[in-house]
């Protein structure tokens, strides 16, 4: 049989799984159309249900619901509720609405004239308007679990949407005559430590799995304790790089998880899957896990890797401290999801917003911000590891105009990250004090002010953004540049546009704040240089484009996810353009344009910068080829899901749907003014981009696949498989250690990349004399 | 794969057989984590926000963090006890502007820039809720109600002496005493450092003399660190009693961070008054950035210990006196925090 | 280091100067209810940029040194940060505006 049926047969198996998958997808008890009826209906109350009204089925003769119901016998329901506002004009009737009560089995029957049956479920009429409790026949079933959904709205009749209105909801459920068990629900915190547990458990297989073929014979306890050792206490750039790999792969699968969670809870309006509470903490830690914990140190292992080598180093100039970088990383995890499982995780959002993060009763909040001290830390040392090493210990002949494009991004996003992160850093000692020793550095009754957080938060949080995009920036333009096979067009523009990018990005972060309360002048002003910083990264755009235009395009899976980022990312961009018209910020604010614009510039430009730079540098940090197929159909199934979950958000936004609630309600018809509540065609979205997210998630588990998989039996790699033209290429694959035994001259360099006047000047101010070393050593 | 002729390796030196390995960077990360986990666990807001709820049981595991820190740290220093200077990273030739610079000084510099920024955060911290909260000073003589957030600086109580005022120099108040005390240690510390840098690049002395002056300038760096921090503590804890000064401490002061109900009183005479204030903030803002310094200040003594015992070894010599003076850079950055700080928060 | 200033050794004459200046500072504060508040601001601010100055340059060898103007050049970059964190976060306080002189205010130019 030859290769390419058997792909074919795989390929349609795998199809057909995931749409026999979706088939048996479990229906929903959703209410996408509201509650109903023949004339206007009951369409005023607020938002979320309140605790006032109490809603309740019983018997007609006062008992309560038979447990066990007997095969197709009738009960007279008593429908009623109490609580609520009390008539405006009639002060006397009290607490009068309407209701609707749906039955999962078993039928519903009016007895008079008071109820209806509309669109399948028991409602009011209009005579029945305005009462307090009505009467109905419910008809059991043959068998199986029956549940009892009862919504009652409690207004105050005058007719319209008041603030007082209030409504309820509750569930009865009535078993079968075999004392069936009723349906479970699932509970989120269960699903997810099950999830995490799972994709851990699956990955140590894995890795053993690996291993053992790679070598049986050493496969042994005596092996296992050097091979330990080296890991845990490992300074060399590569290993600590490969040790960045795994913790920011598996946490893209743990932030991948809670997305999913996330996603199930919004699949339907009115969902129950998650708590308000659990959502808030999944939604936290959904942006604090992919951030800190996968984007970043995904970074960290490419730049970890792969500067060194090109810039013609044998290794970081403080290793023991780039060590330190990394396992800060997973003590501060720790600290991060602490109380994840027991429902007491952060629930603050990502961005932390005072006064919530030091009041809520959520005692995870307190180690995610002891957590992200330690993250902190992690990133100023290796800020000051990445500057010193590429300031200091160049190649010979690479001056500044002679680095490649992925090394000045690093350094430019190293800086960026380790100018700003302290800032950060004593926000989140103040509030870490706050919630432990109770300084009062947000507690507003003593003067603190909820404000400082965010300008400390933003000041580091813009930056930050910038910095998990910026590499890949670089990572694009090396690919860009080897799959053309030419060199990047406009180099000095390139450099200029990135070092603009990391000045203007300080002093943009107020249009984080736009909804503040800002002055009007400061606005304006943020407007404006948010507006410009657009400018160096069309440059960026531009050059790559032409380079493009320029070369002649090999079309492997790298240049694929350098292309697919060229489309998302300059979407992303433009999409963000939106928010700085400061009128448009007020109302797209909060909404899910923002989600959509964000995660069209991070995923679509990190995290497909990061899928590049993974197809692109593989054969060089494992030594094998990864396979073509697999790549080509990861990108395929992944970027087409992956647009089907983001591009639909932005609509989403449009029609008001608001971020981190944890659910949604539908208008009952198209002349409804509920405030808060969305067309129908927003939940039809929710689910098309739940399933789109479940088929993007699971897509990027072939790439997982593809990792393992070429690493055991992958094409051995030649030191250079692309044709590129940078120091890394020049070393075998993989590097030895030390990575260069000679370090290299670099000679050649394009003549494009001479250095200029402004080098030159600086140079020669600031350069110190070799020969005053003497004088030093005498004193 | 090495053949030493005859000289240490210095740690980053691999063409001469210096390991890629150690303990140190896994087991300083975990006491931190150990040291911040067990620390939120023993300190927990109370529900009026105004106070805390102290646990006492993970306390010893909050301090076994830190001795676990301290254990990686000691593992650090093994490794680089033994170096001598024989092989100190200069930058490579290609790397101008930096070329022929010593590698660990540009690191401690760009440490530094890192540590502006910190301080800069504070000190942005502090200008923003001084000029936002309205001034005790200015509520004299009004009808404020208890309770009413109010900013009475840290000088009210140090350089004006408050309510305490004692004088024994005359022309200053007692309660200054530990505070220009830690001023002139600092001044006077940075100088022994530079000293103790000078010493060690003196070729005309006999190694084991050298290494004694050596020793002997870095441990009275050493003792004016301590005297600093124990002259923080006096003053922040126990009070200034030593022969006719009299000073009490802002704690007995009431100048802390949980007392909501600060009784400030005001005027002479006929308009002396006093009302009940909330002066929280300016305590948090005061503890806070003085108590970061401090926290430097003692990271410094940590370091100081390793490079005494190691003077007192010989360790230190024309070859590698740059090491002190990359500590040197630290210290005197240190001391360049307080005399920012020491007008800002003690004396304005 | 061999340098010197007006003939002393730059350490002895650094050091010597910023004892007698902090000696000046307690001074100037423990009479502070005896002066100006403009006043007492000026020269504390003052005395703080010189002794500022002193320490960086002589003690931390920004100025007798080879690499001096490099490490000067690093040791400033991040002034222009701390500038802007400064102004956009200690000075955006509501109240901080009136506290402000009105030169520092945009109404003063018309905005």
């Amino acid at each position: 049989m030859q290769v390419r049926n058997v792909w074919t047969v795989r390929a349609m198996v795998i199809v057909a799984v995931l749409f026999a998958a979706l088939m048996f997808s479990p229906e929903h008890d959703a209410r996408p159309t509201g509650i109903s009826s023949v004339d206007d209906g009951c369409r005023c109350h607020s938002l979320t249900p309140s605790n006032e009204v109490v809603a309740s089925i019983t018997l007609a003769n006062g008992s309560a619901l038979p447990e066990n119901y007997e095969p197709g016998a009738t009960y007279a329901l008593l429908i009623s509720f109490s609580g609520g506002p009390a008539e405006d004009n009639n002060p006397e009737r009290v607490n009068t609405g309407g209701f609707n009560l749906v039955a999962s089995k078993g039928t519903l029957t009016p007895i008079d004239n008071t109820t209806q049956i509309f669109a399948g479920e028991l409602t009011h009429t209009e005579a029945g308007n305005d009462q307090q409790a009505w009467n109905a026949n419910w008809t059991a079933p043959d068998s199986g679990s029956a549940v009892l959904r009862l919504m009652v709205n409690s207004v105050n009749g005058d007719n319209s949407a008041s603030s007082d209105d209030s409504w309820n909801t509750v569930s009865y459920t009535v078993s079968g005559a075999g004392g069936e068990a009723p349906t479970m629900k699932a509970n989120g915190l269960t699903v997810l430590f099950s999830g995490i547990l799972l994709t851990a458990i699956l990955f140590a297989i894995a890795l053993t799995y690996v291993f053992y073929v790679r070598d049986p014979e050493s496969f042994s306890w005596a092996r296992f304790k050097p091979w330990i050792t080296h890991w845990l206490t490992s300074t060399d750039h590569k290993s600590v790089g490969t040790l960045y790999f795994v913790s920011g792969l598996f946490f893209l699968g743990v932030g991948g998880i809670l997305a999913m969670m996330i996603r199930i809870q919004l699949s339907s309006p009115g969902n129950d899957f998650l708590t308000k509470d659990e959502y808030n903490s999944f939604f936290t830690l959904h942006g604090t896990v992919m951030i800190f914990l996968a984007a970043m140190p995904l970074i960290n292992g490419f730049a970890n890797w792969i500067v060194p080598l090109q810039i013609g180093a044998r290794d970081l100039c403080f290793p023991r401290l780039n060590a330190m970088s990394f396992w800060l990383q997973p003590a501060g995890a720790i600290l991060l999801l602490t109380g994840m499982f027991s429902g007491m995780g952060a629930d603050v959002g990502w961005t932390g917003y005072q006064p919530i993060t030091s009041t809520t009763d959520h005692y995870g909040a307190t180690f995610w911000l002891g957590g992200q001290v330690l993250l902190v830390a992690s990133s100023t040392l290796t800020g000051i590891n990445f500057i010193v090493t590429i300031a200091t210990m160049r190649a010979p002949g690479m001056g500044w105009m002679q680095m490649p494009l992925f090394t000045w991004s690093i350094l430019v996003s190293v800086m960026m990250l380790f100018i700003s992160i302290p800032t950060f850093g004593i926000g989140l000692i103040e509030a870490y004090l706050d919630r432990t020793i109770s300084t009062t550095f947000y507690n507003t009754a003593a003067g603190g002010d909820p404000l400082l957080w965010s300008h400390l938060f933003w000041y580091f949080g813009h930056p930050e953004v910038y910095v998990v995009v910026v590499p890949a920036f670089g990572v694009i333009s090396e690919v860009i540049a080897t799959s053309a096979r030419r060199t990047i067009f406009g180099y000095r523009s390139m450099v200029y546009a990135l070092a603009g990018i990391g000045f203007v990005a300080f002093i943009v972060y107020g249009h984080h704040m736009l909804t503040s309360g800002m002055s009007p002048l400061l606005r304006f002003v943020v407007m404006l240089t948010t507006m410009l910083v657009a400018v160096p990264t069309g440059i960026k755009i531009f050059n790559w484009l032409k380079t493009m235009h320029g070369g002649s395009l090999v079309y492997r899976t790298h240049t694929l996810w350098a292309l697919g980022f060229l489309v998302t990312f300059t979407l992303g961009g433009i999409s963000g353009m939106f928010f700085p018209a400061i009128a448009m910020d007020v109302h797209l604010h909060e909404t899910y344009f923002v989600v959509a614009h964000f995660h069209y510039v991070l995923v679509g430009g990190t995290l497909f910068g990061l899928f590049a730079a993974f197809y692109y540098w593989y054969p060089k940090i494992t030594g094998r080829m990864m396979s073509e197929r697999l790549g080509i159909l990861h990108f395929l199934t992944a970027f087409i899901s992956y647009n089907g979950v983001f591009w639909p958000m932005h609509k989403l936004g449009l029609l008001g749907m608001t971020r981190r609630h944890h659910t949604y309600y539908i208008r009952a018809d198209e002349y409804s003014d509920i405030i808060g509540t969305l067309p129908p065609e927003a939940a039809q979205w929710n689910y098309f981009i739940t399933v789109c997210a479940f088929i993007f998630f699971l897509s990027n588990l072939i790439m997982v696949y593809n990792i393992i998989a070429s690493w055991l039996n992958g094409r051995k790699a030649p030191a250079d498989p692309w044709g590129g033209w940078s120091f890394e290429w020049m070393v075998s694959s993989p590097p030895p250690t030390p990575s260069f035994a000679e370090i290299p001259t670099l000679l050649n360099a394009n003549p494009d990349h001479e250095p200029g006047r402004l080098t030159g000047m600086l140079e020669r101010i600031m350069t110190p004399d070799p020969g005053d070393e003497g004088e030093e050593a005498g004193h | 794969m090495s053949d030493d002729h005859g000289y240490h390796h210095g740690p980053h030196d691999w063409s001469h057989g210096a390991p890629h390995n150690s303990w140190a960077p896994i087991v300083i990360s975990i006491g931190s984590g150990v040291f911040l986990f067990f620390f939120a666990k023993a300190f927990t807001m109370n529900e009026g926000m105004n106070g805390y709820i102290y646990d006492s049981a993970p306390l010893p595991l909050a301090i076994a963090g830190l001795a676990i820190i301290f254990a990686g740290l000691i593992s650090w220093w093994k490794q680089d006890f033994s170096f001598d200077g024989s092989y100190e990273p200069q930058a490579t030739h290609g790397s101008a502007p930096f070329s022929n610079v010593d590698i660990r000084k540009v690191g401690m510099w760009v440490f530094l820039m890192s540590e502006m920024m910190i301080f800069s955060s504070l000190f942005s911290t502090y200008i923003r809720y001084r000029t936002s909260i309205v001034s005790c000073y200015s509520l004299e003589g009004t009808v404020v109600e208890p309770g009413t957030a109010c900013w009475l600086p840290a000088s009210y109580f140090i350089a004006k002496g408050g309510e305490h005022a004692n004088s024994t120099l005359g022309f200053m108040p007692d309660a200054l005493v530990p505070g220009a005390i830690n001023t002139f240690a600092l001044i006077i510390s940075s100088y022994t450092i530079v000293m103790a840098l000078k010493t060690a690049k003196r070729t005309d002395l006999e190694h084991a003399e050298r290494s004694i002056k050596v020793r002997n300038y870095l441990g009275a760096t050493f003792c004016l660190a301590t005297l600093f921090l124990v002259m923080k503590m006096v003053e922040w804890f126990i009070g200034f009693h030593i022969g006719p000064f009299e000073a009490p401490s802002l704690l007995s002061d009431q100048f802390t961070i949980h007392n909501d109900a600060y009784t400030y009183n005001y005027g002479h005479g006929a308009e002396a008054g006093a009302m009940t204030v909330d002066i929280r903030m300016a305590a948090s803002a005061f503890y806070l950035t003085t108590g970061t310094h401090g926290v430097h200040v003692f990271a410094g003594i940590v370091g100081l210990g390793y490079m005494v015992v190691k003077a007192h070894k010989g360790g230190y010599g024309p070859g590698n006196a740059v090491s002190i003076e990359y500590f040197g850079l630290y210290w005197h950055f240190v001391d360049l925090a307080w005399v920012a700080v020491f007008p800002a928060f003690y004396l304005y | 280091m061999s340098a010197k200033i007006m003939g002393f050794d730059a350490y002895n004459f650094n050091f010597f100067w910023l004892m007698l200046l902090t000696a000046v500072e307690v001074g100037v504060v423990a009479q502070s209810e005896n002066m100006a508040w403009a006043t007492l601001v000026f020269v504390l601010v003052s005395i703080g940029i010189v002794k500022f100055v002193g320490i960086a340059a002589v003690f931390m060898h920004l100025r007798f040194s080879p690499d001096s103007n490099v490490l000067t050049a690093t040791a400033l970059f991040p002034v222009i940060f701390i500038v802007l964190l400064v102004l956009m976060v200690g000075l955006t306080s509501p109240s901080a505006v009136e506290n402000l002189p009105a030169f520092c205010r945009p109404g003063y130019y018309g905005l």
